[in-house]
């Protein structure tokens, strides 16, 4: 079922993701909430509080395979934090799906969340069963069993879904409409990232890449850099294309893109949409007349004055990170950056914006989609352009602020302001019962 | 924080889980079950872990964590204890809330099987912070609670206290009062007569069973009843009433055993009284292990799990083996006394009086309309005389022993309503 456009454009929904130890996922996690809780000086009792997810639920999820046997699958949901608001949380269909790792995601999603000014909550779920390659109708099985078997625990003002691993728009419309048949009337707030015509909104396809681009100009101009960039993209799929349109579209110069499969260069600029579409027609960048072709390792190292990872996690490591030759790095990936690499681009005084913002834009989206459904009304493009660009701008400026402070980088700072946040909520909200 | 999700590290004999599982294998071998079916019924239907912070009476802050399982609801709500101790894990809970499962189907009662359990030592918990932990545990599992889809109950260091404040608490979320949300409680707050003596007049009801069906005599039967608590004591009093002599109780430190018979009213006034039966004069003292073992007709473990093990139960003398308790016999001592032609009836049939008065209470709640004890307990007789009628009918089908007679007859039924039910979506 999966196949054609659709399918591109899933395997690359990923989830707001640290650098995770694939060992011990939540743990790894935990390290960087303990580093942000100790330079806030947290109380102990907060600090408790947060380090546990609220909920775990499992369940048995029974289908009818193709050839008609039945398996019983195990799905999950773990709601990290209630205190800000409903839970927002991606749905994961993984065939290795791990519960600790959802924990992490869920407790990642909450400071991210928290950080951004967005009232949610974090929470993650899924279930162990990789869609790809399968009967259409089993899939639609598991996905609407799965949503049956949360009704208790989803809902607009509760815990609301949003596309994650293998996920895709189909997907989220059965979502959809199982949840509003069991409640008998059409919800669509429960279940985000939906198609236009059933609750969509404006900027589903270009938010993420605006978040990059307003990002990276602040960073510049701050830097007194004036003028149009050179940029350099890793990554083309449903984040990178995003990124490449984004930038070119406002004059700046690509000098160099890649995917996973090759990579190409041109010191005057890639025609962003030609490569798209080459892309799209062949698969893979391979192959690209407007430029030459480049190896992985040497995209990263081309000089540009931006370097934007927007592909996958740990790709600036301790072994390149004193290669590269750009000015500012741009995460729009989820954790493209190591620990150790962090350190050399700082020494180096190569500035980074951190993931939790350069994608903030994946959240945000998500978030107004929400309010227009709520309301029923849905806004312009320019108004979520507007509005978007204005909370991107002013979580900066908050992270820029608390990294001053705390005298952090920008990383800790952003996951501080997250953390803080929702350790004054649950303290003022207080212990029920 | 620790994440008690595996089972201690306790031998495959004694794993609860392994025990329940090797059983139903038996049986749905017997039954030919379809492998999906299969595989359904040994998958939990929902599992919740929670975590309950709460407010100690120093000012400090807890986060316990606790669990509630539904095994099955093929047949109805789920039902099944809630437990307080430091050592519950998530496998031990799966395990009891199959047993539920089948417990229930083999007295044919309408519910399907659930467990829930909290880690923390209540012994180190002031009245106050075993009630903040009660009401939070019970606000977080609102969603998954209710009369009509799971309905606990007491189990280890929870009782009548804990199920009050259970109640008020959903009751309150509910804006109303709603008494069928839990069984187990006060006798004036929706509780029912009759439920505290309900699992040892049901383990006296299939003694009497028992004693028919095997050709022994309904009367001066000799006795032995390891325990002494809710299940024991009353146990001893109805089949002294029922004109059998009880030659030895026992509670967990020790017991005391006399051929003659003993009192049973008087012992258990001393036991009341002294706490222990330590000094009872008109008797011998006897070891746990040791009054397994004595030259008896019935012999009622009533206490505590695996006690007939395979070391002991080559030298078990008791014509009749009635499970009061819990999972006091291994699977492996199993096969040795039915090699031995030793008729055990398994605790899910022997003990599950409790439950059906659990029923009972849960069914009176609903309408609002209270019985009297005497219907309570003749409701109980029906209920069980037909359970083990049916038990012993499977176990005539199948040739086999009363033990996996009784999971066949649970795992068929709750097999039965599945298929009919068929796959939602």
């Amino acid at each position: 079922m999966l196949e054609s456009k659709s399918a591109n454009r899933t395997s690359e929904h990923q989830a707001p993701t640290p650098a995770l130890d694939p060992d011990d996922p939540f743990s790894s996690m935990m390290e960087r909430f303990d580093e942000a809780a100790a330079l806030l000086g947290l109380a102990p009792d907060n600090y408790l509080v947060l380090r546990e997810p609220d909920h775990e639920f499992k369940f048995a999820i029974p289908v009818t395979d193709e050839k008609g046997r039945v398996l019983v699958l195990d799905g999950y949901r773990v709601r990290h934090n209630l205190s800000l608001g409903p839970c927002l949380g991606g749905l994961r269909l993984d065939a290795d799906l791990k519960r600790e790792e959802l924990r992490a995601l869920a407790a990642w999603t909450t400071w991210k969340c928290a950080a951004l000014g967005i009232p949610f909550g974090g929470a993650m779920g899924g279930v162990n069963f990789d869609p790809r390659g399968r009967d259409p109708r089993v899939v639609e099985s598991v996905v609407r069993r799965y949503t049956a078997g949360l009704m208790d625990l989803i809902g607009p003002d509760r815990d609301v879904l949003i596309p994650d691993l293998h996920c895709n728009e189909q997907i989220m419309a059965w979502c959809l409409d199982t949840y509003s048949m069991h409640v008998r009337h059409t919800v669509n707030a429960v279940v985000l990232g939906k198609p236009a015509g059933l609750g969509g909104t404006h900027g589903q396809h270009w938010a993420i890449g605006r978040g990059v681009r307003v990002l990276m100009e602040r960073r510049l101009a701050e830097m007194n850099f004036t003028g149009k960039a050179r940029v350099v993209v890793q990554g083309a799929g449903r984040v990178g294309s995003q990124v490449l349109r984004e930038v070119a579209a406002a004059g700046h110069r690509i000098v160099a893109a890649g995917d996973a499969g090759a990579a190409v260069h041109n010191a005057q600029g890639l025609d962003v949409d030609a490569l798209l579409a080459h892309r799209e027609r062949s698969g893979s960048l391979a192959g690209f007349a407007g430029g030459d072709a480049l190896s992985s390792s040497e995209l990263l190292e081309t000089e540009c004055d931006v370097l934007i990872p927007a592909a996958l996690s740990r790709q600036i490591t301790k072994e390149n990170a004193g290669r590269l030759r750009t000015r500012l790095l741009v995460e729009a990936a989820n954790a493209p950056t190591t620990k150790n690499a962090d350190q050399i681009l700082e020494e180096r005084g190569i500035p980074v914006v951190p993931d939790l913002l350069g994608n903030s834009g994946a959240l945000i989206i998500a978030y107004f989609e929400w309010v227009q459904n709520r309301m029923g009304y849905n806004w312009t493009t320019d108004q979520v352009d507007e509005r978007l660009t204005r909370r991107v701008l002013e979580s900066y400026e908050r992270a820029r602020k608390v990294a001053g402070l705390h005298k952090t980088g920008l990383r800790l700072a952003a996951c501080m302001i997250g953390v803080e946040r929702v350790a004054y909520f649950d303290q003022l909200r207080g212990i029920y019962a | 924080m620790t994440q008690a999700v595996n089972a201690p590290a306790v031998s495959a004999e004694r794993n609860p889980f392994v025990q329940m599982q090797r059983r139903f294998d038996k049986a749905a071998d017997f039954l030919e079950l379809d492998p999906g079916l299969r595989e359904i019924l040994v998958t939990p239907y929902q599992e919740m872990t929670v975590s309950i912070p709460v407010q100690m009476d120093n000012g400090s802050l807890r986060v316990f964590k606790g669990y509630r399982v539904q095994h099955s609801i093929a047949r109805g709500p789920a039902k099944g204890g809630i437990r307080y101790a430091p050592d519950v894990n998530l496998d031990e809970v799966r395990a009891l809330a199959a047993w539920m499962t089948w417990k229930c189907a083999v007295v044919n009662v309408p519910f399907g099987g659930g467990k829930g359990g909290v880690i923390c030592d209540p012994r180190r918990m002031s009245v106050n912070e075993l009630e903040r932990m009660t009401r939070r545990y019970t606000s977080s599992l609102l969603d998954i609670l209710g009369p009509e889809r799971d309905v606990p109950a007491p189990d280890m260091n929870t009782g009548e206290r804990e199920m009050a404040w259970l109640m008020d608490t959903y009751s309150m979320h509910k804006r109303a009062t709603c008494t069928a949300i839990v069984t187990g409680k006060p006798v004036g707050l929706g509780g029912s007569l009759g439920r505290t003596e309900a699992t040892g007049l049901g383990v006296a009801y299939i003694v009497r069973e028992a004693l028919a069906h095997t050709g022994l005599p309904a009367k001066g039967c000799r006795v032995v009843i390891q325990g002494s608590g809710n299940v024991g004591g009353f146990a001893a009093h109805f089949l002294q009433e029922m004109g059998h002599k009880i030659i030895a109780m026992s509670d967990m430190y020790g017991g005391i055993v006399n051929p003659n018979g003993l009192d049973v009213a008087k012992v258990r006034a001393y036991l009341k009284e002294k706490g222990s039966f330590e000094g009872y004069p008109e008797a011998d003292p006897v070891s746990n292990e040791e009054m397994l073992l004595l030259e008896c007709d019935v012999l009622v473990p009533a206490a505590t799990e695996n006690q007939i093990t395979s070391e002991n139960a080559e030298r078990i003398h008791a014509k009749v083996i009635v499970e009061g308790a819990n999972g006091p016999t291994t699977a492996s001592a199993d096969a040795i006394l039915e090699r031995r032609g030793v008729f055990v009836v398994p605790d899910i049939l022997a003990n599950a009086g409790g439950v059906t008065v659990s029923y009972f209470e849960w069914v009176q709640d609903r309408m609002g309309y209270f019985w009297e004890k005497d219907d309570v307990f003749q409701r109980e007789e029906r209920v069980l005389v037909e359970a083990f009628a049916s038990v012993a009918a499977a176990a005539k089908k199948h040739q086999t022993s009363p033990r996996i007679a009784a999971y066949c007859v649970a795992v068929d039924r709750v097999a039965y309503c599945l298929k009919m039910r068929g796959i939602y979506a």
